[in-house]
């Protein structure tokens, strides 16, 4: 019985806004532990890109770790970071190469998003504690074993149904473990959808498919093969401002869709599929010695839709000057367009059947066609496109690590690491819009070099090429990312006290590769740019003091350096080679220390760290709607300081009801001034350089204080039931930089409220929510003794249906330095999602 | 099994399969409405200079005749019915897209305002009090086109108006008309419909047909074919009839509304008259100029540096040929080294001040054909002036030559020149920018200029600093940009002056202004002159004039003033102007923080609430801000920005 309900907890998923996991319960320490070991983290792709992952897991192998659990279960709707870090400061290896991406270091988790049941064996150290696959990052370093070996022997059909990012899933998985013949298979797959999910507009179309074989050979060894993908289509929201959000009185406000025939059609749609074929060979060459050894390989598409157009009135239908607020001096008319845009929902969203109408009515003749000279082509010429922004991604991992113990109180580790990315980034023409063809010409340039032919052309080998439906145009251009790096870690262990120390070396080397030549930037547009090369180092060192088998006390230690991404390092790659000046890599130094206590009626773990990220860089861009063109804001000299103290508590307090508390208590803040440099994609000079008044601004998009408490029961009849309380402080908005410099507040005092108004940075309301669970597990016994079982499940998350939780926001990259009016390019806001429940059943036989 | 198996191969493959394509929708229908007012009713309900609200359910409807495509008409279009035509004022740009020439529109102008400007009559949503001298009407938003400005069928044609200029009244106002046998002046032919540097906004040309009957022609500065160079020939205009104020005026939809193609007006040829044989016409009386001839010659004179007047210049038809003063009857707008064609036919020869000359020319008798250059004869001044009648109105280098005069050691006025034992005047006139400088008090290496005679006399005038060769190094004349004014008033009001003050146009992209505040050593805002004004190069005499983001001043007539941080100076903080990485003038000394404001001429308040100007003399920059401070800059009051834009 305990062993089926055990079973019920590792193959039930939980959704929360968009991030899958293992569901949480405390009831039994044994239980707890497979729990904790089993849970599958996995964010959306939105999620990825727009916050940043929090995979976190348990800290010591010695017990599962209650602040863990409760980050990864509670804090994630409020898009809690752990430690305030960036997504790509945490690392996962998969059946032994790692998974971050090279080009941003983020971690591929849509590549298995939907394939929880196959993704269940994990390993995870977090900060800089010692583990055993890699050197490791300050966040969370996690390893997955999907082998199909290592798959318990069962098969599993499931359903659930929910109101979230998708509605329906169902799933599937197959795993035979051993045979006689040392072979082993495993089969998953699974497809989620929602023709419209809790956002307006948006849609989600999943599939997943897993297939893994391993065989044994001889008895000291393992080949491993899998392959594993997942297809995803979804319809994208867009944040919006608050004037939009009270004029459609809907915090969700998806300015992304517009009704076309009737339904709604989302402008901005991404697919994505990057699979993954993962060959690994496991070789035990003595009791004390190991040697795994991995490639992977990755061919893939990322493609984000969106509306471009040419010579045409902006068709976001949120665009400021739409808005009543820009015509604020007359009274009656801002009333007007309010009434109008609250009362007509078309007048908020986009408007397609205009684009098809102005499209068709569209008769021009380009001359000079295709570049030849007298060639006219005449016809209906869009105005209105949808394009697709492309991202072809190869990438190749090979790694090998040596396991080895020397004595009885030394372990060595050592690896070896290298990966090649290739991504190659163009648009192409999605739908014409009803118009018979589009020219590559590039608007942006248009308005100000009117006498230079060239300056307009995309590419200047093909001027005025006519672009018809999956035609090439725009940029087209690759990065070439390469990565090696060899590591080693030793680690005593006596009986009251462990120490390790590890090292790592690596270099990381890329450039641009430019495939057409831009006619703004007829000069470092076509062809390989400069190779920026970076040789890193890494030391980390940390001593664990063992009172006992339950109180632990530790101290890790550690000092790198992390070669920059190349879309900081670029300051605009779809158009030019130019890099940003005196690039630099990060400097990071971390220490933490902390206590655990593994008693088995209570778990404490109580931590305390401080970090600090000097000589960060970064672009922002954006389209200045003025200047008719995108601007780059080059950062650098980003200093951050991290530090905070998490606390985890589990108590069991009888023999049904446990008690358990979590705390994160952070602070992030930006450290000194950064430098700025403006440049825009329509000239090679530099607009504006200038120092950013940073000191003491916080590192947004997180809640910096994090708290939670609940308590479970637990029925002997096979079911449970847990409630949580969950409280979030000190989340502040993205901030832009170009508002905190000295030109802007010229001339004002300190306590002039205007100048409070442009530089202080927002900090959004603190939230409540409180979530509940429950499951059932029904065991079947037929009349062959084979175990099967039916498990119930389900959850609701934010209860109190909170609305008007600020999940995450920017200020716009504009502002109006002529009449200093922070309203005018207002912030733009997300909203987490309300009452949230899923269901979910499945059958295991 | 197996079934499930499948079911879940099927649902893997799902979304690949099904990305099913969205349904095309059929082109929106056309409401059908009908007005029940006129565009000719609606005009009479408008006074001039008030705005009259319509309250009323009236519907008029025209069809549009002007958009926004070429960008000659921003933010409006124009529709026209039977009985007139009128200005609709919309807020928003490509309307081209929504209204495009030849749509029916329908307008429903309850809630909607109609107003004039400068007696233009246009419909808005909404009142402009801002001005109550010049009432106007708003724009209608975006997001209300559609609830006033009905679209209606496509693909109408309006046949324009042939009228002449003398039968627009302003019932014509805002309709399509056609004007025949009409051509521009000879000397725009030369010229761009439009105004490329968009130094102004718009560019007006007077296009006159054979009779003589001529109207304005005005294009936008940011039309798409402002480029294109004016039609040199005669035929049809249709544009828009506009007003403005007591003035008719044309606007164009794009360049297919000119066709002038045919032969110019009395476009008998003329023939080619040898300056030489120009000059033996004349004997000791004014003389008729035969018809049907004229002349070609490159100028020597350089007006633009002031030492000729600007109404008068020299041509020399080659190197050692001959050359003759033109004088016209204004202002022209020629420079050294253009090659000028202009028609002598009937024109009167004389002897006046600087010598022979063909007098009372029109401007529109001169045409640029070119460029070039004439090497001046090198000559000794007993040559000169045993030779003089010859060599009137040509370039002469006298080398070896020594300048004295009276007491004050500088240009303006008479000089003498001596070489050789021999003298000859030299003049210059008040205007001059190199007046107030002093001459070299040393032989020159050589000096250049055009022999004249002035006053009747035999005389060299120099035309600018260039033609004085001194082999001593103390005058060399480094003439480049430099800083020209700087105002520092009442709260932002914060604006820079960059003079280009040689005579050749400068490569912007060498040069770079900068801020440090304080006596602070590392530049806290830079400007980069090409990328600030978005411009390549600066002509001779041209001028950049920068602000603060935040300044205000009502600036004179057609000066633009460009944004940047460089203008964030309080009175206390340095300028400096760098060309190449070298600074080549400055205002205030790097890394020296005078207090609240620099002393300038003996003023220890000089650059604050103060307008200073740098003398017209100076025509290079100085480094050396000790000196410059004590000598170089006039102080005026504050917020005087009247000679912003101009030297």
């Amino acid at each position: 019985m305990k062993k089926l309900f055990v079973l019920s907890l590792v193959v039930l998923p939980v959704f929360v806004q968009g991030q899958e996991m293992m569901m949480k319960d405390s009831l039994t320490l044994e239980d707890l532990q497979l729990a904790v070991d089993n849970t599958a983290i996995e964010l959306d792709d939105d999620n990825v890109s727009e916050s940043s992952s929090c995979n976190v897991a348990s800290l010591l192998t010695a017990g599962r770790d209650p602040f863990l659990n409760a980050a990864s279960f509670n804090f994630n709707i409020a898009r809690f970071r752990m430690r305030g870090y960036s997504a790509d400061l945490s690392s996962l290896y998969m059946n032994g190469i790692p998974m971050n991406n090279a080009d941003n270091g983020i971690i591929a988790f849509s590549s298995w998003s939907g394939l929880n049941d196959v993704m269940r064996s994990k390993d995870v150290s977090v900060g800089f504690a010692p583990n055993t696959f890699c050197f490791g990052e300050p966040g969370t370093t996690t390893f997955i074993d999907a082998r199909a070996s290592k798959q318990r022997r069962q098969t599993l059909v499931g359903y659930s149904y929910s109101n979230r990012s998708y509605q329906h899933r169902i799933s599937f998985t197959h795993n035979t473990g051993f045979n006689s013949k040392g072979w082993a298979f495993s089969l998953s797959g699974s497809y989620r959808y929602a023709t419209e999910g809790y956002v307006p507009g948006t849609y989600y179309y999943s599939s997943s498919y897993h297939i893994g074989i391993d065989k044994r050979i001889g008895n000291n060894q393992l080949l491993s093969v899998i392959v594993f993908g997942a297809p995803t289509t979804t319809g994208r929201q867009g944040a919006s401002v608050n004037e939009m959000q009270l004029l459609a009185k809907t915090n969700y406000y998806n300015p992304y869709w517009g009704y076309q025939n009737g339904k709604k059609r989302n402008a901005n749609e991404s697919f994505i599929h990057q699979p993954y074929a993962i060959l690994t060979h496991d070789l035990r060459l003595n009791n004390t010695t190991s040697l795994v050894t991995a490639a992977g390989v990755s061919i893939g598409q990322r493609i984000n839709t969106g509306i471009d157009w040419y010579n045409a009135p902006d068709p976001r239908p949120d665009y400021y000057k739409y808005l009543p607020s820009y015509y604020q001096s007359d009274s009656t008319l801002y009333q007007e367009i309010q009434e109008r845009l609250s009362n007509d929902e078309n007048a908020r969203q986009i408007n397609w059947q205009r684009f098809y109408d102005v499209n068709r009515n569209s008769f021009e003749t380009v001359h000079d066609a295709n570049g030849i000279k007298g060639n006219n082509i005449a016809g209906k010429r869009s105005n209105y496109i949808v394009e697709n922004r492309v991202n072809d991604s190869k990438r190749f991992v090979f790694n090998s690590t040596i396991n080895t113990s020397v004595g009885r109180h030394l372990a060595l580790i050592a690896g070896l690491e290298y990966q090649l990315q290739i991504n190659h980034y163009y648009k192409t023409v999605n739908d014409l819009l009803g118009g018979d063809f589009y020219v590559n010409l590039n608007q942006f340039a248009q308005s100000e070099y009117n006498t230079n032919q060239n300056a307009i052309q995309n590419d200047i080998t093909h001027p005025n090429r006519i672009l018809y439906a999956n035609n090439k145009f725009g940029y087209d251009y690759n990065m070439h990312i390469s990565k090696g790096s060899e590591w080693m870690q030793l680690l005593f262990k006596f009986n009251h006290i462990d120490f390790f120390v590890a090292g790592d070396f690596s270099f990381t080397r890329f450039y641009r590769n430019g495939n057409v030549r831009n006619g703004l930037f007829a000069d470092n547009s076509f062809g390989k740019s400069v190779t920026n090369t970076f040789l890193n180092g890494a030391v980390k060192a940390g001593i664990t003091y063992k009172i006992n088998g339950r109180n632990y006390f530790f101290v890790n230690g550690s000092w790198l350096t992390k070669a920059p991404y190349m879309e900081d390092v670029f300051i605009s790659p779809a158009t030019r080679n130019q890099i940003q000046t005196d690039i630099s890599s990060k400097e990071i130094q971390a220490a933490e220390a902390g206590y655990v206590l593994n008693a088995p009626a209570a778990k404490i773990r109580l931590k305390g760290y401080y970090t600090t990220i000097n000589r960060g860089m970064d672009v922002l861009r954006f389209y200045h709607d003025e200047f008719k063109c995108f601007v780059n804001y080059s950062l650098k000299n980003i200093n951050e300081v991290h530090f905070g103290s998490e606390l985890g508590v589990d108590i069991k307090l009888s023999k049904n009801v446990s008690f358990n508390a979590a705390a994160a208590l952070g602070r992030y803040y930006y450290n000194g001034r950064q430098k700025a440099i403006v440049t825009a994609d329509n000239t090679t000079t530099i607009l504006e350089e200038t120092t950013i008044y940073t000191n003491g601004f916080r590192v947004a998009s997180t809640p910096q204080e994090a708290y939670s408490a609940g308590l479970a029961y637990r029925s002997q009849h096979n079911w449970f039931i847990t409630a949580t309380a969950n409280y979030f402080d000190q989340s502040w908005i993205s901030f832009n930089p170009l508002r905190r410099t000295t030109s802007t507040v010229d001339g004002l005092g300190n306590d002039d409220k205007l100048f409070h108004s442009i530089i202080d940075q927002e900090k959004t309301l603190p939230r409540f929510t409180i979530d509940a669970f429950a499951g059932y597990t029904l065991s079947l016994r037929n009349r062959h003794k084979k175990s099967k079982a039916l498990v119930f499940y389900a959850s609701v998350n934010n209860l109190l249906d909170n609305q008007h939780l600020i999940s995450g926001g920017y200020e716009q990259l504009r502002f109006d330095a002529a009449d200093r009016d922070v309203n005018k390019f207002p912030s733009k806001y997300y909203h987490a999602f309300g009452r949230m429940y899923f269901l979910s059943t499945a059958f295991i036989f | 099994m197996k079934k499930i198996l499948l079911f879940f191969v099927l649902a893997t493959t799902a979304s690949f399969c099904c990305n099913k394509k969205f349904d095309e929708p059929p082109t929106s229908e056309i409401e059908t409405i009908t007005a029940n007012f006129t565009i000719r009713q609606l005009r009479e309900i408008h006074a001039y200079n008030n705005i009259e609200a319509i309250t009323d359910d009236k519907i008029i409807s025209g069809i549009v005749t002007a958009d926004d495509k070429s960008g000659n008409f921003y933010k409006q279009i124009t529709i026209q019915d039977e009985t007139g035509g009128i200005v609709i004022k919309m807020d928003g740009s490509n309307l081209y897209t929504d209204y495009p020439i030849g749509r029916k529109v329908f307008v429903r102008l309850k809630g909607l305002f109609i107003g004039d400007y400068n007696r233009m009559l246009q419909i808005g949503a909404g009142k402009d009090n801002s001005n109550p001298a010049a009432l106007a009407v708003t724009p209608i938003p975006s997001i209300l086109f559609n609830k006033y400005v009905v679209k209606g069928s496509l693909g109408n044609t309006v046949e324009p108006i042939l009228v002449t200029v003398d039968q627009l009244t302003e019932d014509f106002q805002s309709m399509l008309i056609k004007l025949e046998d009409f051509q521009f002046a000879p000397a725009d032919t030369s010229k761009t419909y439009g105004d490329v540097s968009l130094a102004s906004s718009a560019r007006n040309f007077t296009i006159k047909n054979c009779a003589g009957s001529s109207i304005t022609l005005r294009n936008s500065s940011y039309a798409d074919f402002c480029g294109i160079k004016a039609a040199s020939g005669k035929g049809s205009i249709t544009a828009i009839y506009s007003i403005f104020g007591a003035t008719k005026q044309l606007l164009i939809r794009d360049t297919s509304d000119i066709q002038f193609t045919g032969k110019r007006c009395n476009s008998t040829t003329l023939a080619s008259l040898n300056i030489a044989d120009l000059r033996a016409m004349y004997q000791t009386a004014p003389v008729t100029i035969p018809d049907g001839k004229k002349i070609k010659g490159i100028v020597i004179t350089d007006k633009s540096n002031g030492n000729f007047e600007d109404d008068k210049l020299v041509i020399q038809q080659g190197d050692n040929l001959c050359g003759i003063v033109i004088h016209f009857t204004a202002a022209h707008n020629y420079s050294c080294g253009d090659e000028v064609e202009i028609n002598i036919s009937n024109l009167t020869l004389d002897n006046k001040n600087y010598g022979l000359q063909v007098c009372d020319v029109p401007l529109q008798n001169a045409v640029k054909t070119g460029t070039g250059q004439i090497t001046a004869r090198v000559t000794s001044i007993s040559e000169l002036v045993n030779n003089f009648k010859n060599r009137e109105a040509t370039l002469i280098t006298l080398p070896n030559t020594t300048i004295s005069d009276k007491t004050n050691k500088q240009w303006n006025g008479l000089l003498t020149l001596t070489s050789q034992d021999a003298t000859l005047r030299h003049f210059a006139l008040s205007t001059a920018k190199f007046v107030d400088q002093p001459y070299p008090q040393t032989q020159l290496k050589s000096i250049t200029g055009a022999a004249l005679s002035v006053n009747q006399e035999q005389t060299l005038m120099i035309r600018n600093m260039g033609d004085v060769d001194s082999t001593l190094p103390v005058p060399v004349t480094r003439a480049d940009l430099i800083i020209s004014e700087y105002i520092e008033g009442s709260s932002y009001n914060r604006y820079l002056e960059i003079y280009n003050a040689s005579s050749t146009s400068a490569d912007l992209s060498k040069y770079i202004v900068r801020l440090y505040l304080n006596g602070a050593v590392k530049a806290k805002s830079s400007s980069k002159l090409d990328t600030l004004i978005r411009t390549p190069s600066l002509a001779p005499n041209g001028i950049i004039v920068i602000k603060h983001p935040s300044a205000k001043a009502i600036l004179p007539p057609g000066v633009i003033a460009y944004i940047s941080d460089v203008c964030n100076f309080t009175g206390n903080d340095a300028i400096t102007l760098e060309k190449n990485g070298t600074v080549i003038d400055v205002f205030g000394e790097v890394g020296i923080n005078p207090g609240k404001s620099w002393t300038i001429a003996g003023n220890d308040n000089a650059a604050v609430d103060k307008t200073v100007r740098r003398k017209s003399g100076i025509v290079e920059g100085n480094t050396n801000w000790q000196q410059s401070a004590t000598s170089e800059w006039l102080i005026f009051g504050k917020d005087d920005v009247s000679n912003l834009g101009a030297r």
